[in-house]
């Protein structure tokens, strides 16, 4: 009897809790999957001094990913500047204008989560990007993550998936070098031996 | 003292010698204080509350430079503003100068609140001034510090850095930004300094100029007027040499004692000469006027010298006692002038009744007593007081009570005031651009006060943003306050960009004001964020600009703006106040009540002396009335005239009574000795004996403690002419109070044995 009550609010809160939540097509799921990821490098973004998140790039079975992880209090200012730079390398680009509208709609979700009445001790909001490129493959996924740290190093210890998209492969292999390049403070033509050979 | 006088005379000028060259080595290594460290009370709970402070905001003593310019808002007027920046920014010392021409608003972006330069280039844009005018408009804020209302002066605040144990690089980067003052510019453009370690700075040139200028002075002083009294050499060089023996060994004292000289401690040289000289004009007026011809010139000399050995000692004690008893001022400075300055009248006292007789007996004694003109009318006058005195006891006691009572009604009038740049005179650079920046661009006071939760929560809940800004406007309601630092100006700014609304508002929900403090936590200008509140968020810091007003009217201030930081605030927070200024005030109200305590120290001790001395409870309290009404008068007089009570005037009680009341035990002594029943001839006697001796001191003292009048700080000032105006009363009162006393006491025994 006292279950059958609580049905109708255990659904109420299900529902809730995957309204924005996304669900990634069978083709894709396993290059979502970050059991086995292997870090080949990474970089704190902008600056280790003044980091807001970090850029990573992994090896996720035969695909290349660059995974950018951002943990800030003030994510639509991070979105903000990623918003500019996205625009001015792809002017007039609608894969471009897509990812941009989809990466500040995460933002106001996961901005929309954190309690309004009161402070809480971490009030950083956590979203990551992957950048994905694998054999025939080739997309974008966004989400929310939880993490743990331990001496500075940062630990994913769950991801949500809010938003995915299938540009066109040239606008995602194009993305992953403008991204290194950019986070890792190198030359374009410095960027291949980071990424090795795309698939 | 015989075997001082002939055989040991070569083995003890020889003594003597040696430890003045000592002495001279260590008096020549004495430095001037740079810090002013020794005009802050030691209380360690306020030491430690600044030091906290310090840590969390940085140090409250930044430098203000204003540019007067008929042209500010022009291209040339930023343009010299910009270069006065960069120039300054350069300097050894600087750690960052916040001008217009760096100076930035939040302004709303793409993604919100960002920064904006108050002054955009290019310069040349001839719309620029209208701009500039649109922002400051804007910006409410900005006016006061970084521009006056009128938009013709412009402020820079210019930060230094903290270097612990570098006590240089802050007077030469004052020098520097003087000679950038002092540079030929336009016409109408001038360049004005002011801030703590101008104050500092300054305070330690003068103390070194009026070394330079004061010590010579008195000495000259000092030498005309022996001349004058004595007319022979003797009468100067043996009691100049007591004076410099006394001095040299007493500052050589002080600075092997680790000390250094300060604003206070400066006063010391001239103030040693003077008190060093009584013994030795007591001792060369005796000899002079010993009986001519009848014993050898040993005898002569103990003849003058046994007598005076004793009245002398009490004498010099009771100084040293009125000096010792500012022991009790918790100002390290006060203490240290009081310790040395009695050290140096008991060392007077031993040189001078050793030296003295030494150097008078390698002399021929005069053949005759000297009667010069000024001689026969000091002596003249002297007979006029004794004759009132005798013949109208009651008269003279109703006229100085009647003094006494009009100045006690003045008393109340007397103001405790510690003003630091009043303390200067009206030409001094600082005084003069102070007053300039005090009126036309932003009060040159800071109070600091410091707002925190007291379960150590941040300051970033809505409620807490409320509480800042009702104490932020609590205090601008104040008077004599020009504006307020704080985190809550920021918030609003902030509010109005990410709102993108027009007009100034805090955050307008929990959330708002949440990430308001996010944003500071990532903004890029954290030096600047950090100088409002701690990087924890957990104490909040408020810069009250005052006028520069002095501490009659800042510690009142203070009280009111605590108390209402206690009641917008609740009792879940601290509100509490601190800063350089702030102590200031507390200190002036502390240096009164430890100068209370310090005088009525010295009244016990002095009675207690001269108790033991006269073993009598009426010539006791004799000898008080004519002491206690000169203090009285001074006071009456520093109400009147609307002279403050301040780290000088405060001493002045406690260190005259202690030298106005040798005059007293002089006399008295005499009296009881030349007494046989008839007070009157008594009297007589005693006032032409010893009256010439007590005038020449009094006028050398007089004269001495005005040198310290051209000094360069007004409380130093005014302890000299009040101390030479209380000397100066105080003789008045014993040649005619403490004989009609004697008198109308000798008539009640007389009464009370018939």
């Amino acid at each position: 009897m006292r279950a059958a009550r609580l049905l109708p609010i255990l659904f109420l809160v299900w529902g809730s809790a995957a309204r924005g939540q996304e669900v990634a097509p069978p083709q894709l799921a396993p290059w979502l999957d970050t059991a086995n990821d292997q870090i080949v490098e990474r970089a704190y973004v902008p600056s280790a001094e003044n980091k807001v998140g970090e850029v990573r790039i992994l090896r996720r079975g035969r695909a290349t990913v660059v995974e950018t992880l951002l943990y800030t209090k003030v994510l639509s200012r991070v979105v903000g500047e990623i918003r500019k730079k996205e625009l001015a390398n792809w002017p007039g680009n609608s894969d471009a204008a897509r990812y941009v509208e989809a990466l500040e709609r995460v933002q106001k979700q996961i901005w929309s989560r954190l309690p309004t009445n009161q402070r809480v001790s971490d009030r950083r909001q956590k979203l990551w990007i992957d950048f994905v490129v694998a054999p025939g493959i080739a997309f974008v996924g966004l989400g929310a993550f939880e993490m743990k740290e331990s001496h500075a190093e940062v630990r994913v210890v769950s991801r949500e998936l809010l938003a995915l998209l299938e540009p066109s492969p040239e606008y995602v292999r194009r993305n992953l070098r403008l991204i290194t390049s950019d986070a890792f403070h190198i030359a374009d033509t410095a960027v291949d031996p980071l990424l090795g050979p795309l698939p | 003292m015989t075997w001082l006088l002939t055989r040991g005379r070569v083995p003890f000028l020889c003594v003597l010698l040696a430890l003045t060259a000592f002495f001279a080595f260590h008096a020549a290594q004495i430095d001037v204080e740079t810090n002013n460290e020794s005009l802050n009370t030691q209380e360690t709970e306020q030491t430690a509350s600044y030091d906290r402070f310090k840590a969390t905001f940085g140090s409250d003593e930044d430098l203000l430079l204003a540019v007067a310019h008929p042209q500010l808002l022009a291209r040339q007027g930023l343009e010299l503003i910009g270069a006065l920046t960069a120039r300054i920014n350069k300097l050894d010392g600087v750690h960052r100068v916040f001008s217009l021409s760096n100076a930035q608003q939040i302004v709303s972006g793409e993604s919100g609140a960002e920064m904006a330069p108050v002054v955009a280039p290019p310069l040349a844009d001839p719309a620029l001034a209208n701009k500039v005018l649109a922002v400051l408009d804007r910006n409410p804020d900005l006016t006061g510090l970084f521009v006056s209302p009128d938009r013709r002066v412009a402020g820079l605040l210019i930060e230094i850095e903290d270097r612990p144990g570098d006590e240089r690089y802050r007077a030469a980067i004052i020098d520097d930004l003087r000679g950038i003052i002092a540079e030929p510019r336009a016409d109408g453009v001038s360049l004005y300094l002011t801030g703590i370690a101008v104050q500092k700075h300054d305070v330690s040139a003068f103390i070194e100029h009026d070394q330079r200028l004061l010590m010579p002075l008195a000495v000259v002083v000092l030498a005309i007027m022996l001349a004058v009294f004595f007319r022979n050499a003797l009468g100067v060089l043996l009691p100049l040499g007591v004076t410099g023996v006394t001095s040299v060994w007493t500052l050589g004292a002080y600075q092997l004692a680790g000390f250094e000289l300060n604003a206070i401690t400066g006063l010391l040289p001239p103030v040693l000469m003077v008190l060093s000289l009584a013994v030795s004009v007591h001792l060369i007026q005796g000899w002079m006027d010993a009986p001519v011809g009848a014993i050898d010139r040993v005898e002569r000399i103990l003849g003058v010298v046994r007598p005076l050995v004793f009245p002398c000692f009490f004498c010099s004690l009771t100084t040293a006692i009125g000096f010792a008893s500012l022991l009790t001022c918790s100002m390290p400075a006060v203490r240290q002038f009081g310790v040395f300055a009695a050290l140096g009248v008991m060392l007077s006292f031993g040189v001078g009744m050793t030296l003295v007789p030494v150097g008078l007996s390698f002399l021929e004694p005069p053949t005759a007593a000297l009667r010069s003109p000024q001689h026969r009318l000091i002596r003249r006058l002297l007979a006029g007081s004794a004759r009132t005195a005798s013949d109208h006891p009651w008269g003279v006691i109703a006229v100085f009570s009647a003094v006494t009572v009009a100045s006690l009604a003045f008393l109340p009038f007397v103001n405790n005031n510690t003003d630091l740049v009043r303390f200067l005179k009206s030409a001094a650079p600082l005084h003069r651009d102070t007053l300039f920046i005090d009126a036309n661009l932003t009060g040159s006071n800071t109070l600091e006060f410091v707002a925190e939760r007291r379960d150590g929560a941040p300051l970033s809940s809505l409620d807490a943003v409320r509480r800042m800004a009702a104490f932020e406007q609590a205090i601008l309601g104040r008077e004599h306050v020009t504006g307020v630092g704080s985190i809550v100006p920021v918030l609003r700014q902030l509010q109005r960009a990410e709102s993108r609304g027009g007009e100034l508002a805090l955050p307008a929900n929990e959330r708002d004001a949440a990430y308001a403090f996010d944003l500071l936590e990532a903004a890029p200008e954290q030096d600047l964020i950090r100088k409002l509140i701690a990087p924890d968020f957990r104490s909040a810091r408020f810069n009250v600009r005052v006028r520069a007003v002095g501490t009659a009217i800042a510690a009142p201030l203070a009280a009111a703006i605590l108390a209402d930081g206690r009641r917008l605030f609740g009792d879940d927070y601290v509100v509490a106040a601190t800063g350089a200024f702030y102590y200031v005030a507390q200190d002036s109200n502390r240096l009164v009540a430890a100068q209370v305590n310090s005088f009525s120290l010295a009244v016990t001790l002095v009675v207690l002396a001269i108790g033991g001395l006269f073993r009598s409870l009426q010539l006791t309290f004799i000898a008080l009335i004519p002491n206690l009404m000169p203090i009285a008068w001074t006071g009456g007089l520093m109400g009147a005239f609307g002279i403050d009570l301040s780290t000088g005037t405060a001493m002045i009680a406690s260190s005259v009574l202690g030298l106005v009341v040798d005059d007293t035990i002089h006399y008295m002594t005499h009296y009881t000795r030349v007494y046989r029943g008839d007070p009157t001839r008594a009297i007589r006697e005693t006032t032409e004996e010893i009256g010439p001796a007590l005038f020449l001191n009094n006028v050398v003292l007089v004269l001495g403690f005005w040198v310290g009048c051209f000094g360069s700080f007004k409380p130093t000032i005014y302890f000299s002419l009040l101390s030479g105006l209380t000397m100066i009363t105080a003789l008045l009162c014993d040649l005619y109070v403490t004989p009609a006393c004697l008198v109308l006491l000798n008539r009640r025994r007389a009464t009370v044995a018939a």
